[in-house]
């Protein structure tokens, strides 16, 4: 929509603006458009580079980290249709029950290996921790997901 | 006109021996007698001239198939005879007669062959028949050895004969047995079939490995594994000279070999190693039997892979001594120096077997070193153990020691210090007490201690020592600078008669190099912190820009203290810690103080102030009085007065400082609840450290990512396993990271962009310039 200025919000000015761009007059031309936005037709790529765009945009000034509970809603948002539903739900609480302070604060890398791991690895009791080269918040959460299983 | 002279004609010679059927036979005729003879070894009465032609003149004249089929037919009848002869010879004899009818047979062949000697060069090759030797020794085969009489009987005599060898009873001369074997050799290389195997070597083998699967189970379940053994050998030994003596051929030798081994060692090689009482890894606890597991060593040897279980009880009995060592010591029965002692005995004994009973093979050798650096390696404690021993040695062992034998101590630290794997921890402790006895002035010898720092620089590298060296340096320059210092004062007080103050003796020490001690500063008495001002001034002067940090927690002081009263006074001198010299200052304005009042003009940290306090209201040193009773501190109102009754029979009267362990013991609850005195008090004391000092887990991150970054940079991008690879490699002689604490530093420098991560491929990392 062409909302820029602030993550998460969008003023009015930007909002009519917006609207205008994509030829919106009413709710009922909104609702036809909403199907369409849909992010399920991204290919991965596309999909990917939108992921990471999703990380960015949400930093703040010269940050390069995001606040963990930040990362647990936009992960639900952007994977919810992507990746199987159980897989993000024991991530997220993964990431609300672990005790590591290290985890506090999500990386760049974290946020994207996380996506490129959930579609490459769909089978967690093959994953071999000793040579795996996935960041170590993904052996963590390996561990913590089979350890639930148990 | 005719001619009257008659022409000779001269008709073409036509041969007249041109042989019918009937000539043919009757040539035949006198060979088939011929034979008869020679059969009957009458052959002398023959001409070898005569038989020659007359066989060449046969095929000559076409009559080869005649000659051939003859032959077959009269050898056949003579061998019929033979076979019913021996078909009826008791078993007793057989084996010779057989053996001396083959021989016989032979010379027959060899003489029939000779005259037949045209026909096998040209009639056999033409019509594709054996030539007449074969020939004779495949009818051999058919008709005297397969006789169904003959073969089965001669082969069990041969399987019975050495079957009766093996259980010791009396045979026949293997000279027959030998004969016979190579007669169905000699059968099966001539026409290509398979008696040998057939009819004895399949057999013998079965039988063999029936015999000893047997007797090695029923010998091993009665007798002990080192008897056993030699039983085993002597029986390779038997079998072996008996394959020489029969001449048996190499394949039948190796199956032999192969079978024996799998029966006689392969299959009882657990049970030998595990055996009660008399098994491998029973032999290895007992130091005088070096030789039986030596033994045991060769046998094992011949199947190299049941090696591995001789291997493998090795590295458990290891494993079993050295954590029963480090149990010793983690209860305290054992002190670091005997720990690090036990680890050299156990470390002789076990290289001693390794060179002795293994012969010193190098899996052997390889998996003793795993072995010890595994059980050594659990914890930090052998670094710990091994500095306090270093420092022990440095400090006393080596007074009066030869040169020889203080090489030779240095050397077994040396060797425990290969085996542990965190060098790093060990290079702090070793600081720490190096530290200590430097500026004590405890050690023994300079020159042995710069003997054993550049042993472990050859072990490790200039950069593990280099904070060591320059230790040494900073003592040898303050020695200098105290020179010059003393030169400084003389000529200032020439100058201006100044305020006498205190003597004073200081070693400067540069940061970097010296163990970290981040104490703060003490109230010192006046005189003394003026001739502390005086030095610094005159040290800034030298060296602008440096700044010097006084570390009032250690150093000594000599205070000049009269104790008594009235006409009795007696006066010494203390020789006291800084602490102990600021605490007694005190009470030559007050004649009572309670702990808080001591700690709050002073402020010595806690800990070391009741240490320090404790240690002047000693019974052997009395030099304070203390209200409460007992040996501890009561409370913060407990009180301190000089005791005036104090005496002493030296003049000079060195103060002991109470050791760790003892003020644990008096140390009060208030105190003792505390957590962090308690860390306090085990970082002291030196012993088994579980967790790494903080600042050793930082060096480690900071090395990591160093090594991490210089890699990557050389490289330009590099897969996961390989970068993990080459920095372990890199760190190694230092410590050994796990490869999840490098990937964590990985992690980080991406996240700082040192690396980033490959688009496609996520376990490619590459160097962002």
């Amino acid at each position: 929509m062409g909302a820029n200025s602030k993550p998460a919000q969008i003023s009015r000015e930007e909002w009519m603006s917006g609207c205008q761009k994509l030829g919106l007059g009413d709710i009922n031309s909104f609702k036809a458009l909403l199907p369409s936005l849909e992010l399920g037709f991204m290919e991965r790529a596309d999909f990917r580079d939108f992921f990471k765009f999703c990380f960015k945009f949400n930093l703040e000034g010269t940050q390069k980290t995001l606040d963990k509970d930040l990362v647990v809603c936009l992960v639900d948002i952007t994977l919810k249709e992507r990746i199987a539903g159980d897989r993000l739900a024991n991530f997220k609480e993964f990431l609300n029950t672990t005790k590591d302070v290290s985890y506090d604060r999500i990386t760049l890398d974290q946020w994207i290996s996380f996506l490129d791991f959930s579609i490459d690895c769909p089978d967690l009791s093959v994953y071999d921790e000793d040579s795996s080269a996935w960041p170590v918040l993904i052996d963590d959460y390996v561990d913590f997901s089979n350890g639930m299983k148990m | 006109m005719s001619d009257t002279r008659k022409k000779i004609v001269i008709k073409p010679f036509r041969s007249r021996l041109h042989m019918d059927q009937q000539g043919a036979q009757t040539v035949w005729n006198s060979l088939a007698n011929a034979i008869d003879e020679i059969v009957l070894r009458n052959s002398s009465a023959l001409s070898f001239e005569e038989l020659y032609r007359n066989s060449y003149n046969l095929v000559i004249q076409k009559h080869g198939k005649l000659l051939y089929d003859g032959v077959t037919l009269k050898i056949s009848s003579h061998l019929s005879t033979t076979a019913q002869n021996l078909a009826s010879t008791p078993d007793a004899s057989l084996l010779e007669e057989v053996s001396m009818s083959f021989d016989e047979h032979i010379t027959t062949m060899s003489m029939v062959r000779d005259i037949l000697m045209y026909m096998d060069r040209t009639y056999v090759e033409t019509h594709n028949e054996k030539s007449t030797f074969i020939q004779g020794l495949h009818l051999y085969r058919t008709i005297v050895w397969e006789h169904s009489n003959v073969q089965c009987r001669v082969s069990e005599l041969l399987l019975k004969a050495i079957a009766d060898e093996r259980i010791g009873e009396l045979t026949d001369s293997r000279d027959v047995l030998k004969k016979i074997l190579s007669m169905l050799l000699q059968i099966d290389t001539a026409e290509n079939s398979n008696v040998y195997e057939r009819d004895f070597a399949d057999a013998f083998l079965g039988r063999t490995q029936e015999f000893y699967q047997m007797e090695s189970s029923e010998f091993l379940a009665e007798n002990s594994a080192s008897d056993y053994v030699e039983k085993a050998k002597r029986r390779l030994e038997e079998e072996k000279l008996r394959a020489t003596a029969l001449a048996l051929p190499p394949t039948t030798v190796d199956e032999l070999q192969n079978i024996l081994h799998t029966e006689l060692i392969k299959r009882h090689a657990k049970t030998l190693v595990s055996m009660e009482n008399s098994g491998f890894s029973v032999l290895l606890k007992d130091e005088t039997k070096i030789g039986a597991m030596r033994e045991m060593y060769d046998l094992f040897a011949k199947i190299p892979e049941s090696l591995d279980d001789l291997r493998n009880a090795l590295c458990d009995r290891v494993k079993e001594d050295g954590n029963a060592l480090v149990a010793d010591q983690e209860r305290g029965v054992s002190d670091p120096a005997s720990f690090v002692q036990g680890i050299l005995k156990m470390n002789d004994r076990y290289t001693s077997i390794v060179d002795f009973a293994f012969r010193g093979e190098p899996k052997a050798k390889k998996r003793l070193k795993e072995s010890f650096e595994n059980f050594l390696n659990v914890d930090t404690r052998a670094a710990s153990c091994l500095a306090v021993y270093a420092d022990m040695l440095l400090r006393s062992s080596i007074k009066g020691a030869s040169e020889e034998e203080v090489s030779i101590l240095l050397n077994n630290v040396i060797l425990v210090f290969r085996f542990i794997s965190d060098k790093d921890v060990f290079e702090a402790f070793y600081k720490e007490h190096l530290a200590k006895r430097l500026l004590t002035g405890r050690s023994v010898s300079d020159e042995v201690e710069k003997q054993l720092v550049s042993l472990l620089k050859a072990e490790c590298g200039y950069q593990f020592t280099s904070k060591l060296e320059g230790m040494f340096n900073d003592m040898r320059i303050s020695r200098d600078t105290r020179e010059a210092y003393k030169n400084y004062k003389r000529e200032r007080s020439v100058q201006s008669k100044g305020e006498s103050s205190v003597d004073i003796d200081v070693d400067v020490l540069t940061t970097g190099y010296w163990p970290n001690v981040k104490v703060p500063v003490c109230k010192l008495p006046q005189s003394v912190q003026s001739a502390m001002d005086n030095f610094s001034d005159f040290y800034l002067k030298k060296h602008t820009g440096r700044k010097l940090s006084w570390q009032t927690s250690t150093g000594t002081g000599e205070i000049k203290a009269s104790f008594g009263s009235n006409g009795n006074i007696r006066t010494y001198n203390l020789i006291v810690s800084t602490y102990q010299m600021c605490i007694l200052m005190l009470f030559n304005e007050d004649t009572e103080l309670t702990l808080r009042q001591i700690a709050s003009k002073t402020s010595i940290p806690d800990l070391e102030l009741q240490r320090h306090l404790i240690s002047l209201c000693t019974p052997k040193y009395r030099i304070l009085r203390k209200s409460s009773k007992g040996r501890g501190i009561s409370g913060d109102d407990d009180s301190f007065s000089i005791n005036d009754g104090y005496k002493s029979n030296a003049r000079r009267v060195k103060v002991p400082l109470i050791s760790m362990s003892s003020l644990k013991d008096v140390v009060q609850n208030k105190y003792a609840a505390d957590p962090k005195v308690g860390q306090a008090l085990t970082s002291l004391q030196g012993s088994s450290v579980e967790t790494l000092p903080p600042q050793l887990e930082e060096e480690r991150r900071h090395l990591v990512e160093a090594a991490t970054v210089r890699i990557m940079k050389a490289r330009k991008q590099l897969h996961h396993n390989d970068l993990i690879a080459e920095v372990t490699k890199q760190l190694q002689s230092r410590f050994v990271p796990t490869p999840q604490f490098i990937k964590k530093r990985i992690e980080g420098l991406i996240e700082r962009e040192y690396l980033e991560r490959n688009e496609d491929d996520h376990r490619l990392y590459m160097y962002v310039a």
